[in-house]
């Protein structure tokens, strides 16, 4: 068998071609109108926007670097111009039940006018009722009333008086209520004169004021029936002053009105409390007779001329299209308003003025956008959003209220019918949880917008990738880059993706880039943005990240942990792992170890006894277990047993991706060839020694790369990878330089049979057609061995026998 | 006009009616504004006492029934009426920051009244009870009066007739303090005759000028009856007018003439000595 040649430096990044490339910097290039590389979404949004339909709601979904809500606005902002304006909302107090606000509808802009026609109304009856009140006409009128209660009052008593009079007795008022006392003069005769007085004389005053208590007694009785009627008069001509001093005004405000029902309806209400409650708008009493008001009349009189104001909910008046509303706080109020309080006097109260409106208001007729996060972490803001969407009207209820936790009286504004399209974004896990587990949401959101977080690379789609940095740079107002400059941004996009045939749609991560390229080039006052700033930025970018895989390899270097990286060692490999940290992540090299002893055909993986491996990991174990036992022990028994570790690993180990390295190490210790220690080894094998592609290979090789370049290239280093990996690499640029200066290398390789040569620099061994091995092959060392180990075991299971009588398991 | 009208004490009489309260805002304005003591004179009728000592007495109230009373139960109501109104003295006095006193006598009304005032004084009463009791009386005060009608309310104008002479300075002046203390405009009422209006209309201006005050003038005819008619048309309103002269110190002439200027008005009068 061949052994794989290294990969040629141009394998191992591929760079962009400068011919596809055709400007000098970004500022020659184009805007990039359409959404980069998201065709299958934005198609999806086009249909989901444009379709007219109950339950046509959408859900876009996709890593938020790819910047889907931008996209999704600007689909929307773009579809709503074309449509119409939607109507105003207003809530005006309810006449007949001041605790349920009724909702009134108006053309888009009238909501505002109608507002101010009310405020001026307001502000209009403050003059005109006082006025109205305070003409000598008027006056005289009640004057002639009030005269008429006196005079009834008087009257009555003044008769009763002067009949006392005539008896030298007189009406005293006293703090108590009014009584009869004889006289003298003006003056009450003393008990002491009374008690003098003949007795026939004080029976005669006793009887005359009984008598006329009884009659003062059944005067004070019609007293109030008297003052009543005259106040119902009074109140008549309240009420005819007036309506005369308002039903012009009115008149004018419901001809302007007179095509919108509601609003005259709502006209003609209040010009009916108007007049039955002009005292409202009358002065308040001053001097000492203010001082005896109660301390908030005044206010209560203001607060309740607030009841002919309109609350404007909605204003559209400046709207173009329909409105495309963002919720950045999606909690249950902000969605669908809420009443607010006001404390007076120690209580909470409320009125129609301190409705409030919800996004689900102010997107009614247009569009909402929703973080999907955002709304299913707020309590009951998903509940609420539903049961709008469901019912299709806007019931403004507090929290309290949903869950009756309060039962106090509170506002019921009337429910605003709503007819808007909701745009979800967020995670893929949260789209497919909601699909699984709530049945309302395939009813409510029936279209699905997927951003992808990759694209195609090739020629076109790079020059495509050009023209987006060239709109990000000038949308962030950022210098123009160099041809140069976007090639580097186009492949470190590539990088990010792990794959040279794909370029990556996370277009936040690059419009960071972008930014941080431009600081450096600021730093030395360029005009462009050159490569070199670029580098600079990945550079920073790296050390700014780069603390721990720097910890790590120092420990190396000090032989705190044990990895070489030159000579020979059976049983011994360097295996390379992936380590995330946030969004960060970077290879570390470990040194893997296989020991082999007689047995009975186990491969121990120590990781999995420990419970340190992952399922993934044992799968490995148990596959190169099986291929070792397939190829090597079809004729007899796998005498053998083996145990697997990853030395100085004390976190978890998963993935499958070191089992092809972890059957080098099986090899080498059964065939007793050392493996050369400056070659470390990445990919999963199948159970017939195929060497199957992993992920993360820039990374792994990078980090073996940075511990061999920290003790220094040697030229003999390198890393072998699946040959299916090789379209995924996109190495470092100084990785590049050292493989076109022979002092790195990468192989690509298919099978365990290629790997092991060139490692141990032994051939592999192709069995011939008896199934015999080559002399001095690593197969052929290994078949020995294991025949080794069972003809070993066949004597230590005669021994047994022979001691108990029985067979005896080895382990 | 720099100098008030020379009030040296504010004299509020009170008894035991609601009624009697009504005055003590426009009282303690006054006394603020002219810088004059404030001064309360409660006075617990004797009569109310003596009745409830009689023993037959009955009152009849706001309730269906007539009910016994007597002494005692009246001096208690009486007692509480005067710490209740001596309570809303101090507020209001306070409130203005004016020296104030407050004492309770026994006695009957107009008696306690007259020999409590001098002619420094303004007598200041609610022309209900205490109003209708001292009425008769008014005239041999020597203090100048002020009787609030029951509806004056605060927000009326102050209306004084005006013809110039040392005497009806100090009604001007008065009637300017009126105004002033309530934050109302005053309406001067000239002479009917050309040359006097315009007389007395300067003579007006000049001793009214420098103050912040709405100052309106009407051309009066018809003297006396012109007045009523003027005050007629004003209810609530409070008239400023000069107590008669030398010749009309009589106490019957006095009572003809406030009748007619007030007859049939609903004004609050001040009669300027």
């Amino acid at each position: 068998m061949p052994r794989p040649r290294p990969l040629k430096p141009s394998a191992l990044r591929r760079r962009v071609a400068r011919s596809s490339l055709r400007f000098r910097h970004t500022a020659q290039l184009e805007d990039l109108d359409e959404v980069l590389g998201q065709p299958r979404a934005t198609e999806a949004l086009d249909f989901g926007i444009a379709i007219d339909q109950p339950g046509f709601n959408l859900f876009a979904y996709g890593p938020a670097e790819t910047g889907l809500r931008q996209v999704v606005r600007r689909a929307l902002d773009a579809h709503a111009q074309g449509r119409p304006v939607p109507d105003d909302w207003v809530y005006v107090f309810n006449f007949d039940d001041a605790h349920k606000p009724l909702a009134i509808t108006l053309p888009p802009g009238q909501g505002s006018a109608f507002r101010g026609d009310m405020e001026q109304l307001v502000e209009t009856l403050g003059n005109t009722i006082p006025a109205a009140f305070d003409s000598e006409e008027y006056r005289a009128r009640v004057s002639a009333f009030e005269d008429e209660v006196k005079a009834v009052q008087q009257a009555a008593l003044k008769e009763i008086e002067e009949r006392a009079r005539a008896q030298h007795i007189a009406l005293i008022n006293t703090p108590v209520g009014m009584g009869f006392a004889p006289v003298k003069g003006d003056e009450v005769i003393s008990p002491e004169v009374f008690a003098k007085l003949p007795a026939a004389e004080r029976a005669r005053i006793t009887k005359q004021i009984e008598a006329l208590q009884e009659d003062l007694q059944n005067a004070m009785r019609e007293l109030p029936r008297l003052v009543q009627g005259a106040r119902d008069k009074l109140r008549d001509l309240d009420r005819e002053v007036t309506a005369f001093a308002v039903g012009h005004l009115m008149e004018a405000l419901c001809a302007k009105y007179a095509e919108l029902e509601p609003v005259v309806a709502h006209l003609r209400r209040v010009q009916q409390d108007v007049i039955e409650n002009a005292a409202l708008f009358r002065p308040m009493p001053k001097g000492e007779d203010a001082a005896h008001m109660p301390a908030d009349g005044r206010a209560a009189a203001a607060q309740a001329i607030g009841r002919y104001r309109v609350n404007l909910l909605v204003d559209n008046s400046r709207c173009q299209g329909a409105p495309v509303v963002y919720e950045p706080d999606p909690n249950y109020q902000n969605l669908v308003g809420r009443v607010e309080h006001q404390a007076e006097m120690g209580t909470l109260v409320a009125d129609f003025s301190l409705v409030k409106p919800g996004a689900l208001h102010r997107a009614n007729g247009g569009y909402l956008i929703i973080d999907a996060r955002g709304l299913l972490t707020r309590p009951h803001a998903w509940e609420g959003l539903k049961e709008a969407l469901r019912s299709g009207e806007i019931r403004i209820e507090s929290l309290g209220q949903i869950f009756s936790m309060v039962s106090t009286v509170s506002l019921e504004p009337e429910a605003i019918p709503v007819r808007v399209k909701v745009v979800l974004f967020g995670e893929p896990m949260l789209y497919f949880l909601l699909r699984q587990h709530d049945p309302d949401f395939a009813e409510l959101f029936k279209v699905a917008a997927d951003f992808d977080d990759r694209m195609p690379r090739n020629p076109d789609t790079s020059l495509l990738y050009a023209r987006f940095i060239a709109t990000q740079a000038r949308a962030a107002r950022l210098r123009p880059l160099s041809r140069d400059a976007v090639a580097l941004v186009i492949e470190e996009s590539a990088r990010m993706t792990d794959d040279s045939e794909r370029l990556s749609t996370l277009t936040r991560e690059i419009a960071d880039l972008l930014a941080e390229a431009d600081h450096w080039a600021g730093r030395r006052e360029a005009r462009l943005i050159e490569v070199d700033d670029m580098r600079t930025a990945l550079a920073a970018r790296l050390r700014r990240t780069d603390r721990i895989p720097e910890r790590m390899r120092e420990q190396i270097e000090r032989g705190t942990v044990l990895i070489e990286t030159g000579g020979a060692k059976a049983g011994q490999i360097n295996g390379l792992a992936v380590m995330q940290l946030g969004g960060f992540a970077f290879g570390k090299p470990s040194r893997i170890s296989a020991r082999v002893r007689m047995g009975r055909g186990q491969v121990i993986d120590i990781e999995r006894e420990v419970k340190l491996g992952g399922a993934t990991h044992s799968k490995g174990v148990l596959i190169l277990s099986n291929f070792l036992a397939a190829r090597f022990a079809t004729d007899e028994p796998l005498s053998l047993a083996a145990s697997l570790v990853f030395e100085q690993s004390y976190g978890g180990v998963d993935g499958d991706s070191a089992s092809s390295t972890e059957l080098y190490a099986l090899l080498s210790a059964l065939s007793e060839v050392p493996i050369a220690q400056g070659i470390a080894v990445t990919g999963s094998v199948n159970q017939f020694g195929e060497v199957q592609a992993i992920g993360g290979a820039n990374e792994k090789i990078e980090g073996f790369f940075d511990l061999c370049q920290a003790r220094g290239l040697t030229g003999g280093q390198g890393v072998l990878i699946p040959a299916a990996n090789v379209k995924h690499l996109m190495l470092r640029e100084d990785i590049v330089e050292a493989a076109a200066a022979g002092q790195f290398r990468v192989w690509p390789v298919a099978h365990v049979d290629e790997g092991i040569e060139l490692l141990t620099g032994v051939a592999a061994g192709k069995a011939n057609r008896d199934g015999v091995y080559p002399e001095g092959s690593i197969n052929r060392l290994v078949v020995e061995r294991l025949r080794d180990f069972a003809e070993k075991r066949r004597k230590a299971g005669k021994g047994t026998n022979n001691a108990n009588g029985k067979a005896k398991d080895d382990d | 006009m720099t100098e008030g009208a020379g009030f040296r004490r504010v004299v509020v009489a009170l008894d035991a009616s609601q009624a009697s309260r009504r005055v003590l805002g426009a009282a303690a304005a006054l006394a603020a504004r002219e810088g004059a003591e404030l001064v309360g004179l409660f006075v617990e009728d004797v009569n109310q006492l003596h009745m409830g000592a009689l023993p037959f007495t009955q009152v009849a109230g706001a309730g269906p029934l007539s009910r016994a009373v007597d002494h005692v139960t009246l001096e208690r109501a009486l007692r509480r009426a005067a710490e209740e109104t001596r309570a809303a003295f101090a507020r209001l006095a306070e409130g203005k920051a004016v020296p104030w006193s407050f004492q309770v006598v026994r006695g009957v009304a107009a008696r306690e009244i007259l020999s409590a005032t001098d002619a420094d004084d303004l007598l200041i009463l609610d022309d209900t009870a205490l109003g209708r009791a001292l009425g008769p009386a008014l005239a041999r005060t020597p203090a100048s009066v002020l009787c609030l009608h029951s509806e004056h309310d605060g927000t009326r104008e102050v209306l004084v007739a005006w013809r110039g002479g040392k005497a009806g300075r100090r009604t001007l002046t008065a009637a300017a303090i009126m105004a002033l203390a309530s934050e109302r405009s005053l309406t001067v009422l000239l002479p009917g005759a050309d040359k006097a209006a315009t007389a007395a209309r300067q003579a007006a201006e000049r001793l009214l000028g420098g103050l912040d005050l709405p100052v309106r003038y009407h051309r009066l005819a018809g003297g006396r009856r012109g007045l009523r008619a003027a005050a007629r048309r004003q209810p609530g309103a409070i008239v400023v007018w000069t107590a008669g002269g030398p010749d009309t110190q009589d106490e019957a002439q006095l009572r003809r003439e406030l009748e007619s200027v007030l007859g049939g008005a609903r004004c609050s009068v001040l009669l300027v000595r």
